[in-house]
């Protein structure tokens, strides 16, 4: 039996199919999402008929273990994990996986910003938080719920980051890609301070880019395109280093950021080319930090990487920084590590000293998120 | 070769200002590449800057003395003779302890991403290739020029350019590090270039910085931002890795066997991450990998046998050789540029393979690069 806690950094909820129609407010109802169920999959809609959310991969969790060639986009809501929308048995069974603490993702809402309309989005992700609240507030010690932030119109983003720190929640996601302009602007500025005054960790999820105008089919590519899938990273990466190089981690040493289901061994890479254009490229490509740190150094003291089986970051471990490794299931999308985390934590983590599997495997995550 | 000697897999000549006036000739000799002075000196095509950066290109040693007067405005007096006499670039290269150079462009990487019509762009390309030949004919086996082509909207033309340039002795040849706007290198327009290059046995070099105008998205768009900024800098390597995935989800290396590509100036330490990627996805996402390959072959079986990979210092990546391919990897000084490890090569390699064995620090600085190259 192994000394050390797992605490997952990336497990999902899923959203019961009547959570708008009874949830969303009354001036957003004729818009509310709301599920068909067509031949070969149940399907969502949204403001009257933009299709968003993935079905099948979301809900396949231990499929990939047994009959990997079943594993599709394409579901029933008879088939989705009772745990995904009922707390008390998601706790059952984060026992019986070995884990002790979830922090909770959407599945559905995981695209939620594909879809155009802002005023609705942020309506939706409302209703959502509210719904998450509830889920999590029977198990405090084991659950730790994100709210979904639209962050189009940055006050208002504020004001429902404010809003879910009161009602519990943990921390926040907010899209990987932002409508306009990138994380480096200053209008942001707001967001960050009030994410670093109420110790609300934000993160990107892989797959969360917003919609925008002039494609709107790319905000999907990330998942269907193997080219995009193959080197998502870089999504990750770009939101970073616009902040990194903007000095908002310089300006905001209490702000933690995560970015998560992207794996984790870039981060290495990453590290020494963010150092190398910062201390060997013309100074004009990046403007000095207030102090003499790095990026380095500052990428280990704000930034977190939530990870599921990534042996070759577990090998550079001392590089990417010991305590920015998060291991996360992602239980119960198909890619979950459950019912097999145990297993599978002790095999990635083998040889490796057992303070830094305690982090790797759970400290880290119990420390940025508060269960202790 | 002597045993102590290296090879140089990514280095550069700097183009003399009359190398496009003076060769340039017919319907497209009054748009040759012009050198216009100024306040920061800059080659013009069509009365447009191309954005040369002179100074960076020409600040080979500054960044062991004074890395905050890097700049990269310049002018073109500050050019040193080795970067475009052959006589004095043999003596640096006695100095530096390397027995060969892969020969690179410098005004002429950006015409890539500077000129937009492609008849213009491959006649500019031809002049230089035949200067090129004319500089390495001074000692072929030291000197080894890698010709620049466009493939655009005229592929036979572009390989006609490839046989020619074999036929003038040069030892290799580079296309756009992604292609012309809309398209991948996986589209089967492209398939008769890998058929003529695998043929012609010259290894197409995909270098950082090379793209074609157009195939960078403008800032905000789609989160892949290509601006000249420190940020584009720190993930630079999204255009190489794309066509690599296009190269190897398509099947290429496996339909060429012998056909070799050279990434370059991109480093290396992305690389055991990137490969572990194209390894899953080709293996858990089926559906989206419609080529399979023939005897369960994976792709990192095809990044070992078909793809090498030049870099400067990356310390990282050579501490992951054995997942890279220590057969795959060749060391390359960059001179005479700014970043270049010219003249403290030997000293800097002593660093960055402090734990690599005798026979892999032969491999990574020589006979990687004599293999593929075929230099004695």
């Amino acid at each position: 039996m192994a000394s050390y806690r797992l605490f997952s950094s990336d497990s999902h909820v899923f959203e019961p199919p009547d959570l708008w129609q009874t949830r969303i407010e009354a001036a957003f109802k004729d818009r509310a999402p709301y599920v068909v169920h067509e031949d070969n999959t149940d399907q969502w809609y949204a403001d009257g008929n933009v299709r968003f959310g993935l079905m099948g991969s979301n809900i396949q969790a231990g499929l990939r273990f047994e009959e990997r060639e079943k594993l599709s986009m394409v579901g029933r809501y008879g088939e989705v994990p009772v745990a995904g929308y009922d707390p008390h048995v998601r706790v059952k069974n984060m026992d019986l996986d070995g884990v002790t603490g979830d922090v909770l993702y959407p599945s559905i809402s995981l695209s939620g910003w594909m879809i155009p309309a802002g005023d609705l989005v942020s309506a939706m992700f409302r209703a959502y938080n509210d719904w998450l609240a509830e889920y999590c507030k029977p198990y405090p010690d084991r659950l730790r719920g994100l709210a979904m932030l639209n962050v189009d119109d940055v006050a208002e983003a504020v004001a429902e980051l404010e809003r879910t720190a009161k009602m519990g929640l943990g921390g926040a996601m907010i899209p990987v890609g932002p409508l306009e302009p990138p994380y480096y602007d200053p209008v942001y500025e707001p967001l960050w301070a009030a994410a670093q005054d109420l110790e609300m960790p934000l993160t990107f999820h892989v797959g969360t880019a917003r919609w925008w105008p002039e494609a709107p089919e790319l905000t999907l590519k990330v998942l269907s395109d193997p080219y995009e899938l193959t080197n998502s990273d870089l999504r990750a990466r770009n939101a970073i280093v616009w902040m990194m190089f903007a000095g908002v981690f310089d300006r905001y040493p209490k702000l933690r950021v995560g970015a998560i289901e992207y794996e984790a061994a870039w981060a290495a890479y990453f590290l020494d080319k963010m150092d190398n254009v910062y201390t060997q490229r013309p100074v004009d490509f990046v403007p000095r930090f207030s102090t003499d740190a790095i990026p380095s150094d500052l990428f280990h003291n704000s930034v977190f990487i939530s990870f599921q089986e990534d042996a070759l970051a577990v090998r550079l471990r001392d590089h990417i920084g010991i305590n920015c490794l998060c291991w996360g299931s992602d239980y119960p999308h198909a890619e979950s590590t459950f019912p097999r985390s145990r297993e599978i934590v002790a095999g990635i983590l083998e040889g490796v000293p057992e303070d830094e599997k305690a982090k790797i495997a759970g400290g880290n995550t119990a420390r940025l998120f508060r269960f202790d | 070769m002597d045993e102590h000697k290296i090879i140089s897999s990514d280095s550069h000549i700097v183009e003399p200002p009359g190398l496009w006036t003076e060769r340039m000739t017919g319907k497209y000799k009054d748009r040759a590449p012009v050198l216009i002075k100024g306040e920061n000196d800059d080659f013009y095509v069509d009365e447009k800057p191309i954005g040369a950066t002179l100074g960076g290109l020409t600040a080979a040693g500054l960044r062991f003395e004074k890395p905050e007067d890097i700049k990269l405005e310049g002018k073109i007096t500050g050019i040193i003779p080795g970067a475009y006499e052959p006589a004095p670039r043999l003596v640096d290269m006695d100095q530096d302890g390397i027995h060969s150079d892969l020969i690179y462009p410098s005004v002429g990487l950006h015409m890539y991403s500077a000129v937009e019509d492609p008849a213009l762009t491959r006649e500019i390309f031809a002049a230089y290739n035949d200067w090129l030949a004319d500089f390495c004919s001074a000692d072929t086996d030291r000197l080894k020029g890698v010709a620049m082509l466009v493939l655009d909207d005229d592929i036979e033309a572009g390989i006609a350019e490839l046989y020619r340039v074999a036929k003038n002795g040069l030892g290799g040849a580079m296309i756009s590090v992604f292609p012309r706007p809309g398209e991948s290198y996986d589209q089967p327009r492209y398939e008769p270039f890998w058929a003529a290059a695998e043929e012609a046995g010259l290894p197409i070099s995909l270098h950082v910085g090379t793209n074609r105008p157009g195939s960078l998205p403008t800032p905000g768009k789609n989160q892949t931002n290509v601006t000249p900024s420190g940020a584009t800098r720190a993930n630079n390597e999204y255009w190489v890795r794309m066509t690599l995935c296009h190269i190897i989800f398509s099947g290429i290396c496996e339909r060429y066997p012998t056909l070799k590509f050279i990434q370059l100036e991109h480093e290396l330490a992305w690389l055991p991450f990137f490969m572990g990627r194209l390894d899953y996805v080709y293996r858990e996402r089926k559906q989206l990998t419609p080529y399979r390959f023939k005897d369960g072959a994976v792709p990192t079986d095809f990044m070992r046998r078909n793809v090498y990979h030049s870099f400067q210092e990356d310390g990282l990546g050579v501490r992951d050789r054995d997942i890279i391919g220590v057969d795959n990897l060749c060391w390359g000084s960059d001179y005479p540029h700014a970043e270049s490890t010219f003249p403290r090569s030997r000293e800097i390699l002593e660093d960055i393979l402090g734990d690599v064995t005798e026979e892999e620090r032969r491999k990574i600085t020589a006979l990687n690069a004599a293999r593929l190259y075929n230099i004695n």
